[in-house]
């Protein structure tokens, strides 16, 4: 009752913006959360054709998500997806029936054979839920209680651009938009003065799979729905910093002839879209503000590092970025996207994952700790998870402490947190092999589906009109996993 | 040119190899007749041309897996192979695969390019029947087009081939008849560096084999050259490869490599020397005369192996031309076209029913006469009868001017699109631009320049109610511009702009690290240029579509994943900083400061007249005069107040700073100048 109330008064404060923007109250729409100052377009005064024309689907959950990307495919069988039963098999050949009932990647055509291969990490049962965590993420079986994990999930592709791709618009070729990029289009911003799509990137030791901006991309949604990535630069967001030679008290003054000279070609020409554009110098200023101050982390105390991790202190590591991802969402940034690179571990698996295990897991505890003693977790969806899972065969040779395994379509694992989702749960079964989902499958657009629900939209409704087509985030699939859901 | 002339000289060479050999046939016939003569020979050339020659019957071991095993040949150092299985060969001792098993050769053995003449023999025993292996390779990766040269087996059968790009720019031969399983088979494959599929051939166990070939002459070079998009390079190597098995259980013996093509006969001799010197050679028996002719003439007659060599010199030279010209990529139709069908769900190995190419037939019938293909389709889009391809074409120019076209869903035109608001003038437009033979410039001309477009765009009151879309044509277009108008908008007002037309794309200002999604060593890095490729149309910038140009992208161009015929314009305050904040605009506010204060002015009015004017294209009311004077002063006063802040800002831009200006002022006028670049006006058309 108390979320409903809080979302009428929430609207009704748009009333204003609501009757000028013609679409008036009788269909309460998504937009009625849009924020105008920040997201406002060019033709909003002309037409409703930027925003989703569909009744109100429901009371949301979750306000804004925050998703650790985890770039390169973590393989299932070290971390989550417990398998005993390949002790047994360890070494020997994986059967050709069960082998063919999955696609295999050209990467290991050449292999004359496919011995299975068990986890080199032990596992342990945590919380009361007994998940099972393998030994390399230490901090993350702490949580396990706050954590859903699902272990059925399985995509359609098998190489990484259109895996991500997939995971993040929904279609394995680029040029869709993104999650995020839809959150933006269907909820518009809760924030004043920040980007409502933010994308952090953490760095890599070197080597990693090169992401694509066109996963943060708006596809064929307005530009504005775009990922704006927050560097770890000089220049956070681009074009941010005044020139040198300008301070911002300059730049005051500037904005302030500016607008001056804007509001005579107003009066000369009757446009109206100048006042929107009046209002985008305005928050262009403040945005000179607010960005730097969302992201000193400086001013975070001590405690805060220790619950992050020692990394949190050098900019540009996963940890940084999970604590930079809390003060955003404390700032009602709607969708945080954070990529960590650096999961794709063909050779050298047991040295490799050691290292992004201990690169993410101590501070994707943290961060989820920290949601919670902040009352965020709430209404903040926390999801953690790759773009595929591994092979239960080794790619390569299979030495006494040594392999690698390859891309794997067929099953992984990842998981939410937070918002409307149910803790604790263990959710989906793989085979002994951890090579096919036998319980509960759920597919990457029933993923997609179920986090928009999350967020208040029936994935069916949100859609845009492209090109003669109704294009969707789940395109023509996808079902919200109500097992899920708290 | 060059290239004619080559070819040109090529063939007259050919000729003149062709006329020889027909015209001396006696110097062959004199060396015929002593029948010693062809034994002493082969004895004495047994060996000639031979580069390389590993018989492994040795092998030392040099750690726990790595063992090297010595040539033959005094010039050649040993071999490295890695975890071989040593077992009896063919001769003695010879080398089997295992799974990890791989050997390569010293670097440069076997480095021959498509215009050297080369062989290579060896032994081989195939443990069972491979559906498909490697044998041997000199070549890149399959995603590089196999370039180089590899041996399959392919359901026992032998498979070579010669490529720039497989299959494209290559050359291969197959076996007819598979090897035996479990017995060593003698193989030799030559290949007379003419580029010709007709000059590789292979011999089995001293016999030519019969084969299959394909493929058309080669013409660029298949030597490994490293960039960005290489893999590496490993030479003549053994054992498996991306997505090849490796030639799991078979054996491998006495591999020699030669740098010329060997004759039938000296394979034959080579093969079984005991059993070539106790027959006789019989003299009168006419095939075996062949093959002492193509000896005589590879081996004996200096004459001829001179102009063979001739021949191939010239084929480098072409080679070498054809390589350095940059190659464009066009799409072609295959011989045969493929078959395809109606996938069901959209799932690509679930076939539905075959389908043909064809046109809807509600647009215009498909002409009979016309071939179904790309040349036909583009007869058909351009049969004066199409009433599509003119309407839609003219709609979009008419949408480059107005902002928005006569049919406002210009990307598409069907049942679900909008109507035309005005369906006379789209047709009265159409057929002029067909009627003047879709000339683009008359119907930009035709557009600019009529009553409607040069109308003011100033919307009263009335208007504003009665037709905010402006979809009645009562008042000029007013919409924001591209993001490349924008951009170049800002250099040519500023004088800044490199008018030049065509050639590659440029390396304009971008704000560091946006490439920089990938850390690996070998990635894409953004070229900074200081050359006068800064200040060229955006219509040259380079794309890459992973991280396309972030001030394109701002201002709402399309990332190039998806064709858009139409774009969403939208506002955001991002826009507005980089605007503001932008190198780019600020170096090309500082340039005009510049440029208009070397002019003589009397008064600061004339001076802020000006610029306004550059920028808007009017000149300024009253208020916007006083506006600007309160702006420049104020911004004067404060460079001169901190004089170190005038230079920093004027500093910005490769573009040098003129001699002799007064910095102050140009500072002034230069924030004064982005100030304006920042208005409604700067960036709207009206």
């Amino acid at each position: 009752m108390e979320d409903f109330l809080n979302y009428k008064r929430f609207a009704d404060s748009r009333r204003s913006f609501l009757k000028k923007s013609s679409l008036g109250l009788g269909s309460i729409a998504l937009s009625t959360l849009i924020n105008p100052s920040i997201v406002s377009s060019q033709s909003i005064l002309k037409n409703d054709f930027y925003y989703p024309d569909k009744s109100p689907h429901f009371i949301p959950k979750a306000k804004r998500v925050i998703y650790l990307f985890q770039s390169g495919g973590p393989s299932q069988i070290e971390t989550f997806d417990f398998k005993p039963e390949l002790v047994n098999w360890h070494g020997k050949e994986i059967p050709p029936s069960l082998k063919k009932t999955q696609r295999n990647s050209g990467m290991v055509e050449g292999q004359s054979s496919y011995p299975l291969v068990k986890s080199i990490f032990d596992f342990k049962q945590y919380g009361d839920s007994g998940a099972w965590v393998s030994d390399l993420f230490p901090h993350t079986a702490k949580i396990v209680d706050e954590i859903c994990i699902i272990k059925s999930m399985h995509t359609d592709a098998i190489n990484h651009e259109p895996a991500v791709m997939f995971m993040q618009t929904g279609s394995q070729l680029s040029g869709r938009p993104s999650i995020g990029s839809w959150l933006s289009y269907g909820l518009g911003s809760d924030n004043k003065d920040l980007p409502n799509f933010v994308v952090l990137m953490s760095k890599s030791d070197g080597g990693a799979q090169p992401l694509n901006s066109a996963a943060w991309s708006n596809g064929f949604l307005p530009s504005h729905h775009q990922g704006v990535q927050f560097r770890n630069s000089k220049d956070p967001v681009l074009f941010l910093n005044n020139p040198s030679g300008i301070t911002q008290n300059d730049r005051k003054r500037a904005i302030d002839y500016i607008n001056e000279l804007n509001t005579y070609q107003q009066d000369f020409y009757q446009d109206l879209n100048i006042q929107s554009q009046i209002k985008q110098y305005e928050m262009a200023y403040k945005m000179q503000q607010s960005v730097p101050e969302a992201m000193n982390v400086k001013e975070e105390p001590e405690h805060v590092y220790k619950l992050y991790g020692e990394d949190a202190k050098i900019p540009g590591t996963f940890a940084a970025n999970c604590l930079q991802a809390r003060r955003l969402a404390e700032r009602d940034v709607k969708f945080i996207q954070l990529y960590h690179t650096g999961w794709d571990h063909h050779g050298n698996l047991p040295s490799n994952i050691k290292k992004q295990a201990k690169a993410t897991d101590q501070a994707t505890a943290g961060l989820i700790k920290d949601l919670k003693q902040r009352g965020l977790l709430e209404d903040t969806l926390v999801i953690w998870g790759g773009e595929f899972g591994r092979t239960s065969f080794s790619q390569g040779r299979l030495t006494k402490d040594n392999y690698g395994r390859d891309h794997h379509p067929g099953c992984f694992t990842m998981w939410m947190a937070g918002a409307g989702v149910k803790k604790g749960l263990v959710y989906g079964q793989t085979d002994d092999f951890s090579y096919n989902v036998v319980e509960n499958p759920v597919h990457v657009h029933d993923f997609q589906a179920t986090l928009l629900h999350l967020l208040g939209i029936n994935h069916e409704k949100l859609n845009f009109k492209y090109q003669g087509r109704r294009f969707r985030l789940t395109d023509v699939h996808g079902k919200v996993i109500k097992d899920l859901l708290a | 040119m060059v290239i004619d002339y080559i070819k040109n000289e090529l063939y007259n060479q050919s000729e003149k190899i062709v006329t020889y050999q027909k015209n001396n046939k006696e110097e062959f016939e004199v060396w015929l007749s002593n029948e010693q003569n062809t034994f002493e020979s082969l004895k004495k050339n047994k060996d000639r041309g031979l580069v390389a020659f590993y018989p492994f019957d040795k092998f030392r071991k040099k750690s726990d897996k790595k063992f090297l095993s010595p040539s033959g040949l005094s010039s050649n150092i040993e071999a490295k192979i890695n975890e071989p299985e040593i077992k009896n060969g063919y001769k003695n001792k010879g080398l089997f695969i295992n799974e990890f098993t791989n050997l390569t050769l010293p670097k440069k053995v076997g480095w021959f390019d498509q215009t050297d003449p080369f062989s290579i023999s060896l032994a081989l025993y195939p443990e069972n029947r491979y559906d498909k292996a490697i044998i041997f390779s000199h070549c890149e990766q399959i995603r590089l087009g196999l370039k180089g040269y590899s041996l399959f087996i392919k359901n026992n059968k032998l498979n070579f081939i010669i490529a720039r790009s497989w299959p494209q720019n290559a050359i291969e031969i197959e076996t007819i008849d598979p090897i035996p399983e479990k017995k060593w088979t003698e193989v030799t494959i030559t290949y007379d560096g003419k580029g010709h599929v007709n000059g590789l051939n292979f011999f089995i166990n001293g016999e030519k084999a019969p084969t299959i070939k394909k493929g058309n002459e080669l013409y660029k070079s298949i030597l490994f050259k490293p960039n960005i998009h290489t893999y590496g390079f490993n030479g003549f190597r053994v054992g498996p490869m991306h997505k090849f098995k490796t030639f799991l259980n078979g054996g491998i013996d006495e591999l020699k490599i030669y740098d010329i093509a060997l004759s039938a006969l000296e394979i034959a001799y080579k093969h079984d020397v005991t059993s070539f010197e106790s027959t006789n050679l019989n003299f009168l028996n006419e095939s075996r005369k062949i093959l002492l002719k193509e000896y005589f003439s590879k081996n004996i007659d200096d004459s001829s192996i001179k102009m063979n060599n001739e021949y191939r010199s010239l084929r480098k030279k072409l080679m070498n031309h054809i390589d350095s010209i940059p190659e464009l990529m066009v799409m072609g139709d295959t011989p045969e076209p493929r078959q395809t069908y109606l996938l069901k769900r959209g799932v690509y190995n679930e076939f539905g029913e075959e389908v043909f190419p064809n046109t809807p037939k509600a647009i215009l019938n498909f002409d009979n006469n016309l071939p179904k293909n790309r040349l036909g389709l583009s007869k058909w889009l351009f049969d004066n009868k199409n009433p599509l391809t003119a309407r839609v074409f003219v709609n979009r120019i008419w949408q480059m001017h107005f902002g928005q076209g006569l049919v406002s869903s210009s990307d598409n035109f069907g049942s679900q699109g909008n109507t035309p608001s005005h369906p006379e003038l789209l047709d009265w437009l159409s057929t002029s631009f067909i009627s003047y033979g879709w000339n683009i410039k008359r119907l930009h001309k035709l557009i600019l320049m009529s009553s409607s477009y040069m109308q003011e765009s100033t919307a009263g009151k009335v208007l504003q109610k009665n037709d905010p879309e402006n979809k009645l044509l009562a008042r000029g277009p007013r919409f924001r511009m591209s993001a490349e108008m924008i951009r170049d908008n800002a250099i040519t007002i500023s004088g800044l702009l490199v008018n030049k037309i065509g050639g590659k794309s440029v390396y304009p200002y971008q704000p560091d690290g946006i490439w920089d999604l990938s850390d690996k060593s070998w990635r894409y890095k953004y070229p900074k240029k200081k050359d006068e490729n800064l200040y060229r149309r955006s219509l040259y910038t380079f794309w890459k579509r992973s991280a396309p140009p972030p001030l394109m992208t701002l201002f709402d161009a399309p990332n190039r994943d998806f064709c858009a015929t139409k774009r969403t314009l939208t506002s955001s305050p991002l826009q507005s900083l980089a605007l503001l904040n932008n190198p780019e605009f600020i170096e090309a506010g500082r340039v005009l400061a510049e440029k208009t204060l070397t002019k003589n002015y009397n008064s600061e009015d004339e001076l802020l007249t000006e610029i306004f004017r550059k920028v808007t294209s009017r000149c300024p009311s009253e208020n916007e005069l006083n506006t600007l004077k309160k702006y420049y002063n104020e911004e004067y006063k404060r460079f001169r107040e901190n004089y170190s802040k005038a230079i920093k800002y004027i500093s910005i831009g490769e573009k040098k700073l003129n001699d002799g200006i007064d910095p102050l002022k140009t500072a002034a006028l230069a924030t004064v100048i982005n100030g304006l670049m920042n208005t409604s006006e700067a960036v709207n058309i009206y």
